[in-house]
């Protein structure tokens, strides 16, 4: 707790949650300029529809946001050349919890926020009740493919000086995330980045003659959290080794 | 002077790894846009420019100004350390010159980003068993497409030179180029920087042409350029760094 109450102090006044925000605000713009274009009968699909189109915005944004995040916590100490000085007065890898569990809070607060976008977005074009199992399920995906990422860029962030590395790594891996969502399923699961799409509660259906999207609910698989859940205790473990041995 | 100051640029640069991400990074979008235009052959049939739709559109929109932008951040990243602006300053060198130097070095390697998509769609068209050869026509859509990335160029490091943060004009350029998909669908396009690369690289419709004449377009990308490059150099001159 100590160590998250230090991290917390090193943030203040410097506006972290901003960009992640406007990450927010440009993923429902998005939303509502979609919907000025949306047909009478795509209103009964509304929930559905939603619940495909911020996940698939979050594999292609989500990537670069959390880097930046990553990065810009890991900077304070960087910049000041400050993480030897840092070991003096805690262990380092309490200092690695302090600044993931600070990180995770930003994540989640992300994640909330954007579920909270999408009961607004759907309550005020009535697209009928609403789904809280599938927000439920939303918001869970959301949650676990982001505080995982977020865990590997700030492993990258935090040992390299060199901001350049973590950030190249977010934005290849919207890509490859992105990549993999157009190959069969299996290799969807190879990619960490393409889980935000894998994890998805609805999908689309493109009728290329009638040129109509079909909107379908799906059904949880809870095994594609297994992958997940692997990725990050390998990654916790061995990035916290790693940044326990680097020399600061 | 303004030579020396590019010398000394790319001593900086001198064997950092950065050049390696503008060669794999391009890659990705090259193999997802072949992928996608193998998948959908069948409504893709206009060969070379289908392809070319596929493989830039990914480019304009998504990667291209924030690569850009990782690659500013990182041409201002010594000199926001440790005060060095403070030395940098105070040495006898106009910044102007500076400037001209970090923003040649960036259009240097956004230059050889456009060499290099060109390469790889080529490859890719071979790849996918594209009919005929590349069409002749690729040149202008590259040339027209790097002078809207000058424009791009000339923003992000009027952003990377006012924000200290390495990241956060990353994300600046990332909602750019997602906003410029957004100006360019309500035909605004021209009066926005981030949508500029796309509309030179012709991303939506290749057969079609320029949707402004080559006239308007290169007087916006000037535009976007001179008031940027003027906007860097009056705020660093006044603004303590």
């Amino acid at each position: 707790m100590r160590a998250l109450a230090a991290e917390a102090a090193k943030t203040r006044r410097r506006y972290i949650w901003l960009p992640v925000l406007a990450f927010l605000f440009v993923q429902a713009a998005w939303a509502l300029w979609a919907l000025s274009r949306w047909k009478e009968a795509d209103f009964k699909q509304g929930w559905m529809y939603f619940l495909y189109q911020f996940p698939l915005l979050n594999c292609i944004m989500m990537p670069v946001v959390i880097a930046m995040l990553a990065s810009r916590l890991a900077d304070a100490e960087h910049k000041g050349q400050a993480f030897r000085l840092m070991h003096t007065l805690q262990h380092p890898g309490r200092l690695f919890d302090g600044k993931l569990l600070c990180g995770c809070g930003y994540v989640l607060m992300a994640s909330l926020l954007q579920a909270a976008a999408v009961v607004g977005l759907g309550a005020m074009n009535g697209s009928g009740p609403i789904p809280w199992g599938r927000l439920g399920l939303f918001l869970l995906g959301n949650s676990s493919v982001g505080i995982t990422l977020y865990l590997l860029q700030q492993i990258l962030s935090m040992l390299f000086q060199n901001q350049l590395a973590a950030l190249i790594a977010g934005l290849a891996g919207a890509f490859i995330g992105l990549t993999a969502l157009f190959f069969p399923a299996p290799v969807q699961r190879l990619a960490l980045w393409s889980y935000y799409g894998v994890l998805s509660t609805s999908s689309m259906a493109w009728d290329p003659e009638t040129r109509v999207s079909a909107f379908s609910w799906l059904t949880c698989e809870w095994g594609n959290y297994l992958p997940l859940a692997a990725a990050f205790v390998l990654l916790y473990l061995t990035g916290k080794a790693l940044y326990i041995r680097k020399e600061a | 002077m303004l030579i020396r100051a590019i010398r000394a640029e790319f001593c900086k640069q001198r064997r950092s790894p950065v050049w390696l991400a503008f060669l794999l990074v391009p890659v990705i979008p090259a193999v997802m846009g072949t992928f996608n235009y193998s998948g959908n052959i069948e409504m893709l049939q206009n060969g070379w420019y289908s392809l070319w739709t596929q493989h830039s559109l990914f480019t304009c929109y998504f990667f291209l100004p924030p690569l850009i932008g990782v690659y500013c951040s990182w041409l201002c990243r010594l000199e926001h350390l440790n005060g060095n602006w403070n030395k940098i300053l105070a040495s006898p060198i106009p910044f102007s010159a500076l400037y001209g130097a970090k923003l040649t070095c960036s259009v240097a390697m956004m230059l050889f980003m456009h060499c290099w998509i060109g390469v790889l769609f080529i490859l890719s068209g071979k790849a996918a068993g594209v009919a005929g050869a590349a069409p002749p026509e690729l040149i202008a859509w590259l040339a027209c497409g790097a002078m809207g990335g000058v424009a791009v160029c000339a923003v992000q490091l009027f952003f990377s030179l006012i924000i200290r943060s390495f990241a956060v004009p990353v994300g600046i350029a990332l909602i750019g180029g997602i906003a410029g998909m957004v100006a360019l669908t309500q035909d605004a396009g021209i009066f926005f920087p981030y949508a500029l690369s796309s509309i030179g690289m012709r991303a939506n419709d290749p057969q079609a042409g320029m949707v402004y004449p080559f006239g308007t377009f290169f007087v916006s990308c000037s535009a976007f350029l001179l008031f940027f490059a003027a906007a860097s150099v009056f705020t660093v001159k006044r603004k303590d760094l």
